[in-house]
């Protein structure tokens, strides 16, 4: 992660409030920063990833599963926001995914249930086979990198877990 | 806020309010406000999932009460909203063991809940 760093994330973990004033004022600076570059990229963003820029607020939803199957990698979510439905991405990689286990210092980590998707970089890259590269920060204090050509969305209403509770629905057995 | 509310010392200000709350759907991240509620209400909205707001214009006294509901519920770290947000996606704290889910948010001076539509 280049502009949302861990340091960053730790930072905001302060309980002096002098700290956090200065932290607010570096994460606002970051992201001004990251959007700037992102502008200058967007018009390139290939159809999927445009779909997923554009429709998506993917901050604190829930990583169900991530597989991966040679040249693809899937990424399982429930989002955070109503009416909190299912999406699939599937990853047509051009590299191996790399995933760094302790990205995240302890004290910015969560525990229990499912890792949340806390932020993404993207980046174009221009060298070699091209594409795009992303760094996803998650809760659990991984931090994955993908590079790939695109990435295909799919929603789903939520049907397990359920809508809003993230708990399993009531069963009836019938003998 | 308003100028007259810049204009005033952090002693001057009226003091937060808490609010129910709720994300909006789509993808601005918004928060959106409710009822005004009372400390216990929201710690017991937050010990079952929901989320709740911390409203006012002083940010250093908006963080600190929504850090003690969020403390009362349990440990907690804290989050910004992420650059795609919206000026009504707010930072927040929340649980760092999971569950309860959800959120106690707070305003600062350039991020403020929307009112529930």
């Amino acid at each position: 992660m280049r502009f949302y760093t861990p340091a960053l994330i730790e930072m905001g973990q302060s309980d002096d409030d002098d700290v956090l004033d200065e932290q607010s004022r570096l994460w606002e600076e970051a992201a001004a920063r990251y959007v700037a570059y992102l502008d200058t990229v967007r018009d390139r963003l290939p159809a999927g990833l445009k779909h997923l820029d554009e429709n998506y607020y993917l901050h604190d939803a829930k990583v169900l599963s991530i597989g991966k199957r040679g040249g693809a990698f899937s990424l399982v979510l429930q989002l955070d926001a109503p009416p909190r439905s299912i999406l699939v991405l599937a990853y047509d990689l051009l590299s191996a995914p790399a995933i760094e286990k302790n990205a995240l210092p302890p004290k910015a980590r969560m525990h229990g249930g499912p890792a949340a998707w806390l932020y993404n970089e993207l980046e174009r890259v221009e060298a070699g086979p091209g594409g795009w590269r992303e760094s996803l920060l998650l809760s659990n204090g991984w931090e994955v990198r993908l590079h790939f050509r695109d990435v295909k969305v799919e929603e789903f209403d939520a049907v397990l877990p359920a809508h809003g509770d993230g708990h399993a629905p009531r069963a009836a057995f019938v003998a | 806020m308003g100028k007259k509310d810049k204009g005033m010392q952090p002693a001057e200000r009226p003091p937060p309010t808490i609010h129910e709350a709720e994300l909006a759907s789509g993808a601005s991240g918004a928060v959106e406000h409710g009822a005004e509620i009372d400390l216990a209400s929201a710690v017991a909205r937050r010990q079952a999932g929901s989320d709740v707001v911390v409203r006012g214009a002083d940010l250093r006294a908006n963080r600190a009460l929504a850090r003690s509901i969020e403390g009362a519920v349990g440990p907690c770290v804290r989050s910004d909203p992420h650059d795609k947000a919206g000026p009504a996606a707010l930072p927040h704290f929340q649980p760092s063991q999971r569950p309860p889910e959800g959120h106690t948010f707070y305003e600062t001076e350039n991020r403020k809940a929307r009112r529930k539509r």
